[in-house]
């Protein structure tokens, strides 16, 4: 029992730190996906921020990740819509998850493009 | 003999000592999983800055045919990502130029240094003969491996198209395109050809956009033009001769128009004229209409055009047309529905249709 009570907390630190970090990354992933998609769509002429923010969302939503923050903007803060071809624009996904007790899976992704 | 008989004779402590044994093990095995899946998210990370370097180096290539200034704005796109927070540098023998052709099969056999350029490839590469060296692992001092190598790539080229315009030249195109008419303003106008501030004047000021902006980009297409409303005409034949087109649209405008929106025979037109033309080059349908379709259906039709490989890219026109019908009929024809409420957003529609003609091909 000794023995189990030294063993036991080392052994479930280490898999739920695991299972903590491979989460984190997978939600990276979902949000990187996300982002992609945007971007893809953001290099198009023509294209509305509202049309990338929606889309971004369809991918969250067809991968079942609610409660992310999606900004789409020029790199340097400027409107989407005022940047001229040639500029970059960059699209952050970001998921605040609180609901886990250390807050590892709280992530963030930056994609940036350049408008057409 | 005694099956009972302790290993050791003093088993107290035993499993501390062999958990204390394993533990290393363990690490090693946990590292290795979270490094694994980090490592795949790497390669994702790798696999976005390509496709987003080679299609914006591809875009530039078609407007400018300028290898210096694609290849720049690749550098630029990647410069601005990073990779496991490391910003990318692309190094000039990482972007390829070269020529794609479509094998038949539905892929696509790219050639390197092969002309006309209308491809792009981009390699995201790093290992050892890189600048920034291989990618660091969290726990590769566990197992003896401190980084692994990266290389993904992506291939963007300029789709040659043949693309057919099918309009709608219904009595309904002469009303204006913004605003609505009383009863009477709409008799005192409805023998007359379309007026200035017409829908049908609105289109084809939107398609001298496209053309345009066609010509800005050094992608070969070819274009041809169908009208249609009770009944459906080829009113041009496919010609890299764009003007032709638009002056056999204008001619309507000289006239006034009358008849139904008989969509499915608008569309078959334009699928029989791209099949007899079989050229192998990637065929498109761009349909615009203003109302509700009449006639035959023309969901099936498009199902048709996509079975043939012909994509039908839909554009409704106003906010008495028909969005739903539309929809369907981009979803059935395998292409993309857009709307343009007035004329100067089917101005940019037109206009996006125009650029987004280079596509990731590997």
């Amino acid at each position: 029992m000794v023995e189990m009570a030294i063993c036991l907390p080392v052994l479930v630190l280490l898999v739920w730190g695991t299972i903590e970090i491979a989460n984190s990354i997978h939600a990276k992933q979902v949000l990187l996906s996300a982002a992609h998609e945007g971007a893809m769509l953001a290099q198009q002429p023509s294209v509305t921020d509202t049309e990338v923010l929606s889309k971004v969302n369809a991918v969250l939503t067809a991968r079942q990740v609610d409660g992310c923050t999606i900004t789409l903007v020029g790199d340097s803060g400027q409107a989407y819509t005022s940047l001229t071809p040639g500029e970059l624009f960059q699209i952050t996904v970001s998921r605040d998850d609180s609901n886990h007790f250390v807050n590892i899976s709280s992530v963030s992704v930056v994609v940036k493009g350049m408008k057409q | 003999m005694n099956s009972t008989r302790p290993l050791f004779k003093n088993r107290k402590a035993a499993v501390v000592v062999l958990f204390a044994l394993l533990l290393p093990v363990l690490l090693v095995i946990f590292g290795f999983t979270i490094d694994y899946a980090n490592m795949q998210r790497v390669r994702a990370e790798s696999q976005v800055i390509a496709d987003l370097s080679a299609k914006t180096a591809c875009n530039v290539l078609s407007t400018t045919n300028d290898t210096l200034a694609a290849a720049n704005a690749a550098k630029v796109v990647a410069s601005g990502n990073t990779i496991a927070g490391t910003a990318h540098q692309l190094r000039d023998q990482d972007i390829e130029f070269g020529n794609a052709v479509q094998n038949g099969s539905g892929g696509w056999d790219f050639s390197s240094g092969g002309t006309p350029y209308n491809s792009v490839r981009v390699m995201i590469k790093r290992d050892a003969t890189t600048p920034d060296g291989g990618v660091n692992l969290f726990f590769g001092a566990l197992y003896g491996q401190p980084n692994f190598d990266l290389e993904q790539t992506a291939t963007a080229s300029f789709r040659e198209l043949d693309i057919c315009l099918v309009l709608d030249r219904s009595g309904s195109m002469k009303r204006p395109a913004v605003g609505t008419l009383t009863s009477a303003e709409w008799l005192a106008r409805v023998d007359l050809p379309p007026q200035p501030d017409s829908r049908f004047v609105a289109v084809l000021d939107a398609v001298d956009v496209f053309v345009t902006a066609l010509a800005t980009t050094a992608n070969p297409e070819q274009l041809a033009g169908v009208t249609y409303a009770s009944d459906a005409t080829l009113d041009e034949s496919i010609t890299f001769t764009h003007s032709n087109v638009t002056t056999a649209f204008r001619d309507y405008s000289l006239n006034p128009m009358y008849g139904g929106t008989e969509t499915k025979k608008g569309i078959e037109e334009a699928r029989k004229h791209l099949e007899a033309i079989a050229s192998g080059r990637d065929q498109i349908i761009v349909l615009l209409t203003d109302g509700t379709y009449d006639g035959g259906n023309p969901f099936d039709e498009a199902a048709k055009c996509a079975d043939k490989g012909i994509q039908v890219y839909t554009i409704s026109f106003g906010d008495d047309a028909n969005q739903a019908d539309m929809q369907q009929i981009a979803a059935s024809g395998n292409g993309e529905h857009y709307h343009a409420s007035d004329p100067a957003e089917l101005s940019s529609v037109f206009k996006r249709l125009a650029g987004d003609f280079t596509i990731l091909i590997d």
